[in-house]
């Protein structure tokens, strides 16, 4: 088994001194060339992990690891060569077309004072053409519906290059059309060789996706590992405190909940 | 394509370096001498011809802030500019030169009209300045001279030194200044002995006053409050002037104790509210006001209960301050007249023999040479204030 | 996948102007108009001079190279310092309707004139200088201010601070105002407020110029970096920017070089509020090049609006109350217009 790309040891983390602990000795370890499902409820300091794992955010205790190297051996530009983040949402205020946009994930790559250049044109471009936009490359992205929004949000972190890739609930506002292109996308990412690493409270899109899952409860990984070994009834149903049953249809788990799943002592 | 930038933007800043290194010097203010400009570029009003007796000989003026110019003759075109140019036009046409030399002025009015069309037969022919004229079209004018405020040498007056236009400063605030100013319109106009004349026109008048009032105890200077009223955007105000103004002198040369002293005052003027001027409760109250009719006013605050309470209103003691084109009170020529009137009001008894009337026509025929049937025509239809 | 040139992945079907070169066509017509500027003005009648008058007439020679080129460099300055600020507050803002006065600095560049004129003779290095005191002394409360708020993002936060130290200001001056002698202060306040160069020198120019020209380069320099300080911090983070730093960086030369203009110049309103917006209109929304273009617009803005003011009437007009005229006339008329397609 090769080294892991991203490690979380003992990862304690509150937002302000007099707050509660969101991540509670958390400990993870993420192999590269995988998918990596962070389920959880809402709540649960799942997107803290992921600003944890981006290192825009420091643990109080613990250490975190990127390719075995702390945070502090990066330089900034560098680390943003090796993780790209694609939040939940974003607001965008101007009419900026979909290039443009894109242009922006290129900045890791140019200097303070730096332009873009051809190379970053033809980055962004590729970018572009993976999420399937290329058509309406110079449409502004205020004209744009919501998972088309979404899926510029992935090309500009693909105009990175990251070999590691976060996702905030990347499938929450999207149609299944879009849902199920994202889920494509993102799987042959992973076999081109960038780990992927995405948050969801929607078990199904884990189910679909994952090769590894993580469960997360009152700040700390309750499980983790392969998903063919988490993701059952048992374990889900702990995770979210209902009552909930895994089923395999047509070769796919699916999550069944009947009338009544909800615990009283919630 | 940076670096065409970074040295293009380079250049910028070596400019600017160079811009604030060697700005073009001002021309010096103290020693200029100049010629009476044959106006060929400029655009000339049509002028009366000058003074053709005057033949050229070289003068030198000496003014408020000290500047020394000479000048190889007297200068035909002046032009007044800037603010606060009533007390230097009228002060200057106390000169009979200046209705021909005078080619622009400014606009003062303070609701009755121009005085200069009164006395000055060229009056229609002159450029009237506004009070935000720009530099370019004074210069434009091809004046000689230029006189203004003492105030403006900072910023207006010193664009146009820096333009190479010799710019005489003029105060004439105060009875001092007076004197000495009117020494540097005499140098300027070339003609000292009327210069000398109306400096001992002002001296004796002034005299006159201070001679009795100078020995009077506290006692017996009656407590006297100079109010002006304004209404400016909607809201009426009384103030008193500061310390240092003429108002204030004028009512401590006529033997009165200005009571408004005692309190915190800035440069100009400090309005009061209805309580403080109840808590002074002066014997006397005098009321300024410009551009308005100042009887109207009088009239009003006499029938206000609460001024009816005042001690100088129960006493009839609220005059209106006289004024005729221009109110009295300020150190335009006119204050010598406000100077003798609150020395009639404030102190009776020593000035019984001062007629007021008199030392009008005296002073409109001693300053402009106007006679008794202009006087009758002109001035004494718009006299107003309380004269008898 | 084929290797697309640039300029193969930007061309558009529909025809189109290149951004860049659109840029240098207006700067182009900036410095032309700078250049007719000196000829224009009421010496020695309204209108335009000849350069063999100039020849000929010393005085001519004067007023242009004494008053008229240091007002034009100044008018321009002003222009481009405004336009360059608002551009780069209503990007990182994320908001179309500020300007880059609105964080304390105008109110309080009013305040300190205001009080110069009236208790500190109101001589104009003295009244320039309380101005610029106290625009960054409206700023740095503004910002103090926005750390202590306990709720909302930074942005909410600056916002807020930055109302509350405005309206501070502002009833300042109006006690400032009501104080003032009525015949000669108070017309000097309310001119400043409405804005003005007619008291230009090239001394006004010494110190201004070389700072507000490096608070330019800086933002010309970082024209397309501005783009990403509008981002999330964790975005911003994640693509290598470090958003505080370079927010500062960038803000505050905004400030300075808006703060330094205003203090020589008084209130001149709706330049930073509108010129980025047309340049936006005109460029698209890449700071790229609506930054530059709306300094140069801005430029070009502020010079015809102050050659009127001091050319139409024998009065000067106030430079504030041209540049809110003809502001909302072009605002108007762009936003009616379908406007020029730009490629992207």
């Amino acid at each position: 088994m090769s080294s892991p790309i991203l490690t979380f040891e003992e990862v304690t983390f509150r937002y302000q001194p007099d707050e509660h602990l969101v991540l509670d000795k958390l400990s993870l370890q993420i192999q590269p060339s995988t998918i990596t499902a962070i389920l959880g409820p809402n709540g649960v300091g799942k997107t803290t992990l992921l600003h944890l794992g981006l290192g825009w955010r420091r643990p109080q205790g613990g250490k975190i690891r990127v390719d075995g190297r702390s945070f502090q051996e990066f330089s900034r530009s560098e680390l943003g060569k090796w993780i790209g983040l694609v939040p939940q949402t974003e607001h965008i205020a101007y009419d900026y077309s979909i290039l443009e946009y894109v242009l922006l994930g290129r900045a890791p790559y140019l200097l303070p004072l730096e332009m873009p250049g051809e190379a970053d044109y033809r980055a962004a471009a590729e970018a572009i053409e993976t999420v399937g936009l290329a058509k309406m490359r110079s449409r502004p992205v205020t004209e744009l519906s919501g998972g088309e929004r979404q899926l510029v949000l992935v090309a500009r972190a693909l105009a990175q290059q990251p070999r590691l890739l976060l996702l905030d609930e990347p499938t929450n506002h999207l149609d299944l059309g879009n849902k199920i292109h994202l889920l494509e996308l993102l799987r042959n990412l992973k076999e081109n060789g960038v780990t992927v690493i995405f948050t969801t409270h929607d078990p199904d899109v884990a189910a679909v996706l994952a090769d590894q899952l993580v469960l997360m409860r009152d700040g700390k990984v309750q499980h983790a590992g392969p998903l063919n070994e988490q993701f059952t009834s048992e374990k889900l149903s702990e995770t979210y405190n209902v009552t909930v049953e895994v089923h395999q249809v047509a070769g796919r788990r699916v999550v069944l909940w009947r009338n009544g799943a909800n615990k009283t002592d919630g | 394509m940076t670096k065409k930038i970074t040295l293009w933007l380079g250049l910028l800043i070596g400019f600017s370096i160079v811009i604030g290194a060697c700005t073009p010097n001002s021309v010096a203010p103290t020693e200029v001498s100049i010629e009476t400009q044959v106006p060929t570029l400029a655009q000339t009003d049509s002028q009366p011809t000058p003074v053709e007796e005057e033949k050229p000989a070289p003068i030198t003026i000496e003014d408020a802030i000290g500047q020394s110019l000479s000048f190889d003759q007297a200068p035909q075109r002046v032009v007044q500019a800037g603010r606060s140019g009533l007390m230097i036009i009228d002060a200057a046409y106390a000169f009979p030169e200046a209705r021909e030399r005078l080619i622009a002025l400014s606009e003062i009015t303070q609701g009755k009209g121009n005085f200069g069309e009164v006395i000055d037969p060229y009056f229609n022919e002159k450029t009237l300045i506004g009070r935000d004229t720009g530099v370019e079209p004074i210069v434009a004018m091809n004046p000689d001279v230029v006189i203004m405020k003492s105030f403006l040498s900072a910023d207006f007056g010193k664009q146009l030194q820096d333009l190479g236009v010799p710019v005489v400063y003029l105060d004439l605030e105060t009875p001092e200044q007076y004197q000495r100013d009117l020494s540097t319109l005499g140098q300027l106009f070339n003609n000292l002995e009327r210069a000398e004349e109306l400096k001992q026109y002002y001296q004796l008048k002034t005299e006159l006053v201070t001679s009795r009032t100078q020995d009077l105890t506290e006692n017996q200077k009656p407590k006297v409050l100079l109010l002006y009223y304004s209404a400016q955007d909607g809201q009426t105000a009384l103030s008193v002037p500061p310390l240092k103004w003429i108002q204030t002198t004028l009512v401590q040369n006529a033997g009165g104790y200005p009571i408004w002293q005692d309190i915190e005052l800035g440069n100009g003027w400090t309005k009061v509210n209805f309580e403080q001027i109840a808590s002074w409760n002066p014997d006397q109250i005098f009321i300024i006001a410009y551009n308005v009719n100042v009887f109207e006013v009088t009239a009003q605050l006499k029938e206000d209960p609460q001024w009816q309470a005042l001690r100088a209103v129960e006493n009839n003691q609220l005059f209106a301050f006289p004024g005729d084109y221009y109110s009295w009170d300020q150190p335009d020529t006119r204050w010598i007249l406000g100077q003798l009137w609150l020395a009639t009001k404030i102190q009776p008894d020593l000035f019984t023999d001062v007629e007021i009337m008199a030392e009008t026509t005296n002073f409109f025929e001693t300053l402009y040479g106007m006679d008794e049937a202009t006087f009758a025509e002109k001035i004494t239809p718009i006299l107003s204030g309380d004269l008898e | 996948m084929n290797r697309l040139s640039r300029n193969q992945i930007q061309t558009k079907a529909v025809r189109a102007i290149k951004p860049a070169s659109f840029l240098v066509a207006l700067l182009i017509m900036l410095i032309a108009a700078a250049i007719l500027s000196l000829f224009l003005g009421r010496y020695p009648q309204p209108g335009l001079i000849s350069l063999n008058q100039i020849q000929q007439d010393e005085l001519a020679q004067r007023v242009v190279l004494n008053l008229r080129a240091p007002r034009i460099l100044a008018a321009i300055l002003l222009g481009v310092s405004l336009g360059a600020a608002g551009s780069v507050f209503q990007m990182i803002f994320s908001n179309p309707l500020v300007e880059p006065g609105f964080l304390g600095v105008s109110q309080g560049a009013t305040f300190g004139a205001a009080l110069a004129i009236i208790y500190l003779g109101g001589v104009p290095w003295i009244t320039q200088t309380s101005a610029a005191l106290f625009a960054f002394g409206g700023l740095a409360i503004s910002y103090y201010l926005s750390r202590r708020v306990r709720f909302g993002g930074w942005v909410l936060r600056l916002v807020l601070a930055g109302i509350a130290v405005s309206a501070l200001f502002s009833s300042g001056v109006g006690m400032l105002k009501f104080l003032a002698d009525p015949l000669e202060e108070l017309p000097e306040i309310t001119f400043w407020l409405l804005g003005g160069l007619y008291k230009i020198t090239w001394d006004d120019l010494r110190l201004l110029l070389p700072v507000v020209l490096v608070c330019l380069i800086i933002l010309f320099q970082m024209r397309w970096r501005i783009n990403l300080l509008s981002l999330e911090d964790d975005v911003a983070f994640s693509l290598g920017v470090a958003p505080g730093r370079e927010r500062t960086l960038v803000l505050a030369a905004s400030v300075i070089a808006a703060a330094g203009v205003t203090a020589v110049s008084g209130i001149v309103g709706w330049v930073g509020l509108i010129v980025p917006h047309i340049s936006r209109r005109l460029f698209g929304a890449n700071a790229r090049y609506s930054l530059p273009g709306a300094m140069i617009l801005g430029g070009l803005f502020t010079l015809l609006c102050d050659d009127l003011a001091r050319t139409l009437m024998v009065a000067e007009i106030p430079l504030g109350v041209l540049t809110s005229l003809f502001g909302a006339l072009s605002f108007m008329l762009l936003m009616v217009s379908r406007g020029i397609k730009v490629e992207k």
